[in-house]
């Protein structure tokens, strides 16, 4: 008896415990990382074997200017793929040591592609042959320098660790410059909404600075469909509806801006729609132990009524035995 | 290094694999003692060896329960996809772990006589089957997160799968409250009755 006793806090607290596990391999998570992070989510990149994976890194501009706009796209394909079909893209702007997510030479990510602000996200891949396309927007840092950005992938393959970059073909180099005079640009306070539920139009609202006429632009991402609404101005914030999602799709917006001197872009700002879960985990957990104890009860009450007759005279009257026939 | 799936596969496969021998042994012993004349046929031996290879399988199956519920939980969390499948997978989970524990204690309780009762034979048999259909829903629901299809899928209907109910946390906490009230009044006021190894004569 002690020993079913001992079983079952065993199992209850083996069930409570289940939410303290956190997910590692299979997925880290985006987050900030230094490809160097390797060491710790994805073994010693020194000991991982090359991918296959081609990576075409393209920005949207060459230069930009201190708190000034960059889009920054990388499409994978040919990698292999293990059978979680994952892989891990970083953003840097060094080859590959410690320190060199772009946070460290002052860039600020504004969005990434699954609609947050990670130099590392991660992405589960259907087709090498089709790969993925991914995009970073980013705000300049505040002084004027150059940088090289570069592209780090991590993935499976074959049972084993595989890494691909951009290392070989030097990446893209990123001049910022000074601020033009009179140059239109987004009040540096602004945060770009890069998540939302479907079914609800989304409000994009900003201060904008030496602006006279500004449009939202904006398409589905991987789509070269662009649509442009025009925003209106009520004293000084400028915004914009972006039609609501009805399935969780991924859409990319930029400002468009000008005054009487220049025209310029925002960068693309990813914005993703998805179903926001209504479900509770926590209810459903005490389900599960209810659920488990009450069958458990209820079964366990009906076998003891039953058995009381095993306990009297009243059983069921067994076949002859012999040593040949049948028994149980 | 190795993700939370190999594990959580490696768990499963060792829970359905204790759970399907389990299955299959408490039928035949069900059906044995539903159907006398089915055991004439069979050596003499062969009922109380499938009682206990059933017995024994049930009891590993057990121990692979929690295991599996964790590698599950950290591997849903992995694939980002705790959501309304995640959701039944807990819940039929908890119900396995209640009709399986329900079969582990009656053939406790009763021993291999639990077989000379009818009435006792046949809920065993039917617990068995519950509990291993909980398990298919399970490995099923597993199957449609992690490949997007599963053996289900070749049912004449459909199997919802994707829909989890919804309860607050109150409810939750009071039909918690309400399974607690039954667990003990069976453990506690249910009599137990005192079976002996050896049939009566």
């Amino acid at each position: 008896m002690r020993f079913f006793r001992v079983f079952t806090v065993i199992l209850l607290l083996g069930l409570l415990m289940a939410p303290v596990f956190e997910a590692n391999p299979g997925g880290n998570g985006d987050s900030t990382r230094d490809f160097a992070c390797g060491g710790a989510c994805h073994a010693d990149p020194d000991l991982s074997a090359p991918s296959s994976a081609q990576i075409v890194l393209v920005a949207d501009r060459n230069e930009t200017f201190v708190g000034g706009p960059l889009t920054v796209t990388a499409t994978i394909t040919g990698m292999e793929l293990s059978d979680s079909r994952l892989i891990g893209v970083f953003l840097t702007v060094a080859t590959f040591g410690a320190d060199d997510s772009p946070d460290h030479a002052g860039w600020i990510i504004a969005s990434d592609p699954n609609g947050g602000t990670s130099n590392y996200i991660e992405r589960h891949v259907l087709d090498a042959n089709r790969g993925v396309e991914i995009s970073w927007a980013l705000s300049a840092p505040m002084d004027e320098s150059s940088h090289t950005f570069h592209i780090g992938v991590h993935h499976g393959g074959d049972g084993i660790a595989r890494l691909a970059s951009t290392e070989a073909s030097g990446g893209i180099d990123i001049d910022v410059g000074p601020i033009p005079e009179n140059f239109p640009q987004v009040d540096e306070s602004w945060q770009p909404p890069t998540m939302r539920g479907l079914g609800e139009e989304t409000m994009i609202k900003t201060v904008l600075l030496n602006v006279t006429n500004a449009q939202l632009e904006w398409r589905v991402s991987g789509s070269l469909q662009t649509n442009i609404i025009e925003a209106t101005q009520e004293n000084n914030v400028w915004n914009a509806s972006l039609p609501a999602a009805l399935s969780p799709v991924i859409i990319e917006y930029r400002w468009l801006l000008s005054n009487e001197d220049h025209d310029t872009t925002t960068a693309w700002t990813t914005l993703s729609a998805e179903e926001i879960s209504s479900i509770d985990v926590n209810p459903a957990r005490i389900l599960m132990i209810a659920l488990a104890m009450s069958t458990a009860g209820l079964l366990i009450g009906i076998q003891r009524r039953l058995a009381v007759s095993l306990a009297d005279s009243e059983t069921f009257e067994y076949p002859p035995r012999d040593s040949i026939e049948g028994d149980l | 290094m190795v993700s939370p799936a190999v594990f959580h596969v490696i768990s499963t496969e060792l829970l359905i694999g204790s759970f399907a021998v389990s299955t299959l042994g408490t039928l035949v012993c069900s059906a044995f003692s539903i159907l006398p004349g089915l055991s004439l046929r069979l050596k003499s031996r062969f009922g109380s060896t499938l009682d206990s290879a059933a017995y024994f399988a049930a009891i590993f199956g057990m121990f692979t329960i929690p295991a599996a519920i964790i590698t599950g939980y950290t591997t849903s969390e992995s694939m980002n996809s705790l959501g309304a499948m995640s959701v039944n997978k807990m819940l039929l989970s908890g119900l396995c772990i209640g009709f399986w524990s329900a079969l582990i204690s009656g053939r406790r309780m009763c021993g291999s006589r639990l077989w000379e009762h009818r009435g006792l034979a046949t809920l065993q048999g039917g617990i068995a089957m519950a509990g291993f259909g909980t398990v298919v829903m399970l490995g099923s629901i597993g199957g449609q997160l992690g490949r997007g299809e599963s053996a289900l899928d070749l049912l004449p209907f459909n199997f919802v799968m994707d829909v989890a109910p919804t309860i607050g946390l109150e409810q939750s906490i009071g039909l918690l409250l309400l399974s607690m009230v039954i667990f003990v009044v069976s453990l506690k006021l249910i009599h137990r009755p005192v079976i002996s190894s050896l049939p009566k004569q």
